[in-house]
Protein backbone atom coordinates (compact mmCIF):
# COMPACT_ATOMS: atom_id res chain seq x y z
CA UNK A 1 0.00 0.00 0.00
CA UNK A 2 1.40 3.70 -0.81
CA UNK A 3 2.83 4.81 2.20
CA UNK A 4 0.40 8.06 2.63
CA UNK A 5 -2.76 6.30 2.50
CA UNK A 6 -0.85 4.01 5.26
CA UNK A 7 -0.45 6.74 7.49
CA UNK A 8 -4.56 8.00 6.41
CA UNK A 9 -5.41 4.86 7.61
CA UNK A 10 -3.33 4.59 10.74
CA UNK A 11 -4.94 7.89 11.92
CA UNK A 12 -8.19 6.63 11.36
CA UNK A 13 -7.84 3.52 13.49
CA UNK A 14 -5.49 5.35 16.50
CA UNK A 15 -8.22 7.44 16.79
CA UNK A 16 -11.07 5.29 16.95
CA UNK A 17 -8.94 2.87 18.79
CA UNK A 18 -8.66 3.82 22.85
CA UNK A 19 -6.97 7.62 22.02
CA UNK A 20 -10.61 9.13 20.38
CA UNK A 21 -13.68 10.41 22.16
CA UNK A 22 -16.79 10.43 21.57
CA UNK A 23 -17.18 13.10 19.09
CA UNK A 24 -20.35 14.31 17.40
CA UNK A 25 -20.14 16.57 14.44
CA UNK A 26 -23.13 18.38 12.23
CA UNK A 27 -22.36 19.55 8.62
CA UNK A 28 -24.39 23.08 7.70
CA UNK A 29 -24.58 21.02 5.00
CA UNK A 30 -26.82 18.39 6.40
CA UNK A 31 -28.20 20.32 9.84
CA UNK A 32 -30.49 17.12 10.80
CA UNK A 33 -27.87 14.81 10.48
CA UNK A 34 -24.92 14.81 12.71
CA UNK A 35 -22.41 12.26 12.54
CA UNK A 36 -20.61 10.08 15.69
CA UNK A 37 -16.94 9.96 15.13
CA UNK A 38 -13.83 9.64 17.37
CA UNK A 39 -11.75 12.35 17.92
CA UNK A 40 -8.80 13.90 19.69
CA UNK A 41 -9.61 17.39 22.20
CA UNK A 42 -7.79 19.36 23.91
CA UNK A 43 -9.21 22.45 26.08
CA UNK A 44 -6.45 25.23 27.09
CA UNK A 45 -7.52 27.82 30.00
CA UNK A 46 -4.88 30.36 29.28
CA UNK A 47 -4.26 33.12 27.04
CA UNK A 48 -2.01 35.86 26.50
CA UNK A 49 -2.46 39.29 24.88
CA UNK A 50 0.91 39.44 23.05
CA UNK A 51 0.23 43.18 22.75
CA UNK A 52 -0.19 44.55 25.56
CA UNK A 53 1.17 41.96 27.50
CA UNK A 54 -1.94 41.32 29.75
CA UNK A 55 -3.18 37.94 30.53
CA UNK A 56 -6.49 37.16 29.53
CA UNK A 57 -8.25 33.70 30.83
CA UNK A 58 -10.23 32.15 28.51
CA UNK A 59 -10.84 28.44 27.45
CA UNK A 60 -9.96 27.46 24.34
CA UNK A 61 -11.09 24.23 22.77
CA UNK A 62 -9.70 22.14 19.85
CA UNK A 63 -10.68 18.52 18.64
CA UNK A 64 -8.75 16.86 15.50
CA UNK A 65 -10.45 14.39 13.62
CA UNK A 66 -9.47 11.76 10.64
CA UNK A 67 -10.44 13.07 7.13
CA UNK A 68 -10.95 9.19 6.15
CA UNK A 69 -13.82 8.99 8.89
CA UNK A 70 -15.14 11.87 7.77
CA UNK A 71 -15.45 11.33 4.53
CA UNK A 72 -16.61 7.46 4.93
CA UNK A 73 -19.56 9.93 7.22
CA UNK A 74 -20.68 11.61 3.99
CA UNK A 75 -19.72 15.00 5.59
CA UNK A 76 -16.73 17.88 4.18
CA UNK A 77 -14.10 19.26 5.60
CA UNK A 78 -15.02 21.48 8.98
CA UNK A 79 -14.18 25.28 8.04
CA UNK A 80 -15.17 27.94 9.68
CA UNK A 81 -18.31 30.02 8.70
CA UNK A 82 -18.03 33.76 8.97
CA UNK A 83 -21.19 34.87 7.56
CA UNK A 84 -24.46 34.70 10.29
CA UNK A 85 -26.67 33.63 7.19
CA UNK A 86 -25.95 30.15 8.00
CA UNK A 87 -25.24 27.48 10.66
CA UNK A 88 -21.43 26.84 11.72
CA UNK A 89 -20.17 23.63 11.51
CA UNK A 90 -20.93 21.88 15.17
CA UNK A 91 -19.09 19.61 17.32
CA UNK A 92 -20.22 17.89 20.90
CA UNK A 93 -18.23 16.16 23.05
CA UNK A 94 -17.28 15.51 26.87
CA UNK A 95 -14.30 16.14 28.71
CA UNK A 96 -13.78 13.66 31.12
CA UNK A 97 -14.89 16.23 34.17
CA UNK A 98 -17.51 17.90 32.11
CA UNK A 99 -20.43 17.32 30.52
CA UNK A 100 -21.43 17.72 27.00
CA UNK A 101 -20.30 20.88 25.98
CA UNK A 102 -21.75 22.63 22.38
CA UNK A 103 -19.05 24.18 20.04
CA UNK A 104 -18.87 25.61 16.22
CA UNK A 105 -15.78 25.37 14.17
CA UNK A 106 -13.95 28.52 14.49
CA UNK A 107 -11.27 28.23 11.96
CA UNK A 108 -9.41 24.45 10.53
CA UNK A 109 -5.99 23.20 9.48
CA UNK A 110 -5.65 20.11 7.42
CA UNK A 111 -2.57 18.36 7.03
CA UNK A 112 -3.63 16.08 3.89
CA UNK A 113 -0.45 14.07 4.50
CA UNK A 114 -1.24 12.66 7.75
CA UNK A 115 -4.97 12.90 7.10
CA UNK A 116 -6.14 14.85 9.74
CA UNK A 117 -7.98 18.01 10.39
CA UNK A 118 -7.27 20.10 13.48
CA UNK A 119 -10.15 22.29 14.19
CA UNK A 120 -10.24 25.21 16.63
CA UNK A 121 -13.75 25.06 18.72
CA UNK A 122 -15.67 28.21 20.19
CA UNK A 123 -18.34 27.67 22.70
CA UNK A 124 -21.79 27.58 21.12
CA UNK A 125 -24.64 28.31 23.02
CA UNK A 126 -28.49 27.53 22.70
CA UNK B 1 24.92 59.58 58.27
CA UNK B 2 21.84 59.84 60.65
CA UNK B 3 18.51 60.41 59.06
CA UNK B 4 17.22 64.06 58.18
CA UNK B 5 13.71 62.93 57.84
CA UNK B 6 11.86 62.71 61.38
CA UNK B 7 8.58 62.01 60.24
CA UNK B 8 6.78 59.30 59.56
CA UNK B 9 6.14 58.70 55.69
CA UNK B 10 2.26 57.89 56.28
CA UNK B 11 0.34 59.32 53.11
CA UNK B 12 -0.90 57.81 49.73
CA UNK B 13 1.16 59.49 46.57
CA UNK B 14 -1.12 60.66 44.50
CA UNK B 15 -0.57 58.60 41.76
CA UNK B 16 -1.93 55.99 43.89
CA UNK B 17 -5.01 58.26 44.87
CA UNK B 18 -5.85 58.51 41.24
CA UNK B 19 -5.83 55.00 40.54
CA UNK B 20 -8.09 54.42 43.53
CA UNK B 21 -10.28 57.36 42.78
CA UNK B 22 -10.54 56.15 38.70
CA UNK B 23 -11.81 52.35 39.97
CA UNK B 24 -14.36 54.24 42.77
CA UNK B 25 -15.89 56.45 39.96
CA UNK B 26 -16.14 53.44 37.37
CA UNK B 27 -17.75 51.56 40.03
CA UNK B 28 -19.90 54.39 41.61
CA UNK B 29 -21.43 56.10 37.56
CA UNK B 30 -22.01 52.03 36.67
CA UNK B 31 -24.02 51.05 39.57
CA UNK B 32 -26.17 54.83 38.88
CA UNK B 33 -26.39 54.04 35.47
CA UNK B 34 -28.32 51.02 35.90
CA UNK B 35 -30.51 52.77 38.47
CA UNK B 36 -31.28 55.62 36.04
CA UNK B 37 -31.73 52.34 33.12
CA UNK B 38 -34.67 50.90 35.39
CA UNK B 39 -35.89 54.56 36.19
CA UNK B 40 -36.40 54.86 32.29
CA UNK B 41 -38.18 52.05 31.68
CA UNK B 42 -34.87 50.27 30.12
CA UNK B 43 -36.12 46.56 29.09
CA UNK B 44 -32.43 45.55 30.52
CA UNK B 45 -30.96 47.62 32.79
CA UNK B 46 -27.89 45.46 32.87
CA UNK B 47 -26.35 46.90 29.43
CA UNK B 48 -25.05 49.50 31.83
CA UNK B 49 -23.46 46.93 34.13
CA UNK B 50 -19.73 47.36 34.34
CA UNK B 51 -17.09 44.99 36.68
CA UNK B 52 -14.72 46.99 38.02
CA UNK B 53 -11.05 45.67 39.48
CA UNK B 54 -7.89 46.87 39.57
CA UNK B 55 -4.39 46.52 39.46
CA UNK B 56 -5.20 42.34 38.81
CA UNK B 57 -3.04 39.63 37.29
CA UNK B 58 -5.62 37.78 36.07
CA UNK B 59 -8.95 40.42 35.43
CA UNK B 60 -10.63 38.21 33.29
CA UNK B 61 -10.66 35.00 35.24
CA UNK B 62 -14.87 35.56 35.98
CA UNK B 63 -14.96 34.69 31.87
CA UNK B 64 -13.64 30.64 32.42
CA UNK B 65 -15.17 28.17 32.80
CA UNK B 66 -17.75 25.78 31.05
CA UNK B 67 -20.63 27.72 29.09
CA UNK B 68 -23.02 29.08 30.15
CA UNK B 69 -21.12 31.68 32.25
CA UNK B 70 -23.82 33.26 34.81
CA UNK B 71 -22.52 36.56 34.44
CA UNK B 72 -21.05 37.88 31.06
CA UNK B 73 -21.36 41.70 31.65
CA UNK B 74 -17.92 43.62 30.68
CA UNK B 75 -15.14 43.43 32.87
CA UNK B 76 -13.26 46.42 33.37
CA UNK B 77 -9.78 46.47 34.93
CA UNK B 78 -7.92 49.78 35.86
CA UNK B 79 -4.32 49.60 36.12
CA UNK B 80 -1.65 51.93 36.62
CA UNK B 81 0.93 51.96 33.52
CA UNK B 82 3.57 54.89 34.29
CA UNK B 83 4.51 58.36 35.43
CA UNK B 84 6.86 61.02 34.66
CA UNK B 85 7.65 63.94 36.39
CA UNK B 86 7.88 67.40 34.24
CA UNK B 87 10.56 69.96 35.17
CA UNK B 88 8.31 73.00 33.89
CA UNK B 89 5.87 73.56 36.79
CA UNK B 90 7.70 71.12 39.24
CA UNK B 91 9.92 72.74 42.32
CA UNK B 92 13.11 70.71 43.91
CA UNK B 93 11.76 71.50 46.94
CA UNK B 94 7.90 70.92 47.09
CA UNK B 95 5.67 69.73 45.03
CA UNK B 96 6.39 67.89 41.21
CA UNK B 97 4.08 68.36 38.16
CA UNK B 98 3.44 64.51 36.81
CA UNK B 99 2.23 63.39 34.03
CA UNK B 100 0.67 59.80 34.54
CA UNK B 101 -1.06 57.13 32.29
CA UNK B 102 -3.64 54.68 33.66
CA UNK B 103 -4.66 51.54 31.64
CA UNK B 104 -8.55 51.02 31.76
CA UNK B 105 -8.71 47.29 29.91
CA UNK B 106 -12.28 46.51 29.01
CA UNK B 107 -13.12 42.90 28.35
CA UNK B 108 -16.21 41.97 26.03
CA UNK B 109 -17.04 38.20 26.42
CA UNK B 110 -19.85 36.34 24.20
CA UNK B 111 -19.94 33.02 22.94
CA UNK B 112 -21.81 32.25 19.57
CA UNK B 113 -25.56 31.15 19.61
CA UNK B 114 -28.03 29.93 16.88
CA UNK B 115 -30.37 32.76 14.99
CA UNK B 116 -33.16 31.32 13.17
CA UNK B 117 -32.00 29.76 10.57
CA UNK B 118 -28.07 31.31 11.19
CA UNK B 119 -26.33 32.39 14.15
CA UNK B 120 -24.99 35.32 16.20
CA UNK B 121 -20.75 35.26 15.86
CA UNK B 122 -19.42 35.17 19.06
CA UNK B 123 -16.79 37.33 18.18
CA UNK B 124 -18.19 39.58 16.82
CA UNK B 125 -20.54 40.39 19.77
CA UNK B 126 -17.68 39.93 22.20
CA UNK B 127 -15.90 43.06 20.31
CA UNK B 128 -19.16 45.03 20.57
CA UNK B 129 -19.59 44.11 24.18
CA UNK B 130 -16.14 45.51 24.80
CA UNK B 131 -17.08 48.45 22.10
CA UNK B 132 -19.90 49.30 24.69
CA UNK B 133 -18.09 48.71 27.82
CA UNK B 134 -15.51 51.45 26.69
CA UNK B 135 -18.46 53.78 25.79
CA UNK B 136 -19.47 53.65 28.68
CA UNK B 137 -16.00 54.26 30.56
CA UNK B 138 -15.28 57.27 28.35
CA UNK B 139 -18.45 59.29 28.84
CA UNK B 140 -17.98 58.75 32.71
CA UNK B 141 -14.31 59.68 32.62
CA UNK B 142 -14.73 62.16 30.43
CA UNK B 143 -17.82 63.39 31.64
CA UNK B 144 -17.19 67.58 33.01
CA UNK B 145 -18.06 66.62 36.50
CA UNK B 146 -14.68 64.85 36.12
CA UNK B 147 -12.16 67.26 34.78
CA UNK B 148 -10.20 66.70 37.69
CA UNK B 149 -11.74 63.21 39.12
CA UNK B 150 -12.84 65.00 42.26
CA UNK B 151 -9.36 65.97 42.80
CA UNK B 152 -9.25 69.47 42.91
CA UNK B 153 -5.59 70.48 43.89
CA UNK B 154 -4.15 67.45 42.90
CA UNK B 155 -5.34 66.68 39.47
CA UNK B 156 -4.68 69.65 36.30
CA UNK B 157 -6.04 67.75 33.70
CA UNK B 158 -7.62 64.13 31.93
CA UNK B 159 -7.06 62.86 28.78
CA UNK B 160 -7.67 59.99 26.59
CA UNK B 161 -4.06 59.29 25.55
CA UNK B 162 -1.55 57.04 25.67
CA UNK B 163 2.64 57.14 25.96
CA UNK B 164 5.57 56.86 23.83
CA UNK B 165 2.98 57.61 21.25
CA UNK B 166 0.51 54.67 22.33
CA UNK B 167 -3.45 54.92 20.96
CA UNK B 168 -5.96 56.40 23.86
CA UNK B 169 -8.50 53.77 22.43
CA UNK B 170 -7.26 50.09 20.89
CA UNK B 171 -8.72 46.84 20.33
CA UNK B 172 -6.79 43.92 20.78
CA UNK B 173 -7.60 40.43 20.65
CA UNK B 174 -5.75 37.65 23.39
CA UNK B 175 -3.87 34.86 21.84
CA UNK B 176 -3.45 31.86 23.60
CA UNK B 177 0.03 30.26 23.88
CA UNK B 178 0.06 28.84 20.49
CA UNK B 179 -0.89 32.37 19.00
CA UNK B 180 -4.08 31.05 18.03
CA UNK B 181 -6.83 33.58 18.80
CA UNK B 182 -9.36 33.63 22.09
CA UNK B 183 -12.62 34.18 20.17
CA UNK B 184 -15.00 34.41 23.11
CA UNK B 185 -13.10 37.51 24.67
CA UNK B 186 -12.18 41.01 23.30
CA UNK B 187 -10.22 43.92 24.94
CA UNK B 188 -10.08 47.31 24.26
CA UNK B 189 -7.82 49.58 26.05
CA UNK B 190 -8.56 52.95 26.90
CA UNK B 191 -5.74 55.08 28.30
CA UNK B 192 -6.50 58.25 30.82
CA UNK B 193 -3.01 60.36 30.72
CA UNK B 194 -3.53 62.63 34.19
CA UNK B 195 -1.44 65.54 34.85
CA UNK B 196 -1.60 66.30 38.47
CA UNK B 197 0.95 67.08 41.76
CA UNK B 198 2.88 65.12 43.73
CA UNK B 199 3.91 66.46 46.97
CA UNK B 200 6.15 65.86 49.55
CA UNK B 201 6.47 65.11 53.09
CA UNK B 202 6.15 68.44 54.67
CA UNK B 203 8.70 69.81 57.32
CA UNK B 204 7.70 70.18 60.75
CA UNK B 205 7.41 73.51 61.21
CA UNK B 206 10.18 75.93 63.67
CA UNK B 207 8.52 77.59 66.08
CA UNK B 208 9.08 81.28 65.78
CA UNK B 209 9.69 81.93 69.93
CA UNK B 210 8.70 86.24 69.87
CA UNK B 211 7.52 87.97 66.64
CA UNK B 212 6.70 91.85 67.32
CA UNK B 213 4.79 93.59 64.31
CA UNK B 214 4.59 97.38 63.79
CA UNK B 215 2.37 98.74 61.30
CA UNK B 216 3.17 102.07 60.53
CA UNK B 217 1.60 105.06 58.21
CA UNK B 218 3.99 106.14 55.31
CA UNK B 219 5.42 109.06 57.28
CA UNK B 220 6.63 106.81 60.03
CA UNK B 221 4.90 109.18 62.42
CA UNK B 222 1.93 107.38 63.40
CA UNK B 223 1.58 103.81 64.54
CA UNK B 224 -1.19 101.64 62.73
CA UNK B 225 -1.14 98.50 64.55
CA UNK B 226 0.63 96.60 66.93
CA UNK B 227 1.03 92.45 66.80
CA UNK B 228 2.73 90.61 69.46
CA UNK B 229 3.22 86.72 68.80
CA UNK B 230 4.56 84.75 70.82
CA UNK B 231 5.08 80.78 71.30
CA UNK B 232 2.71 78.78 73.34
Amino acid sequence: MNFRYQITDDVSSILNGTVGIDVTITDPALPGSPADLKGLSGDIGYAMDFQTGEMVLAQKAHVSLSLKDLAAAGLGVPVGVAEETGKPWLVAYAEPDQAVANYEVKSSMVDRSAGIVNCQLGEYGS
Amino acid sequence: MAAKIEQLIDKLDSYEVIGAKIASILEEEQANQQALAVTAGKPDSTLWKLRVLRERENPTSAFQGQAPIADTSPIVHVNFESADSMLQGSTFTLSQKDKGFWHIDCYGYAISKPDGAGHKAGDKLAALEAQRAVRLVRNILMHPSYQQLDLVGVVMTRFPEGPHDEYGKRQFQPTNSDGQPVSNVIGIRFTLGVTYNEFPVENIPVNLEELFLTVQDETGSKTLAEIHITSP
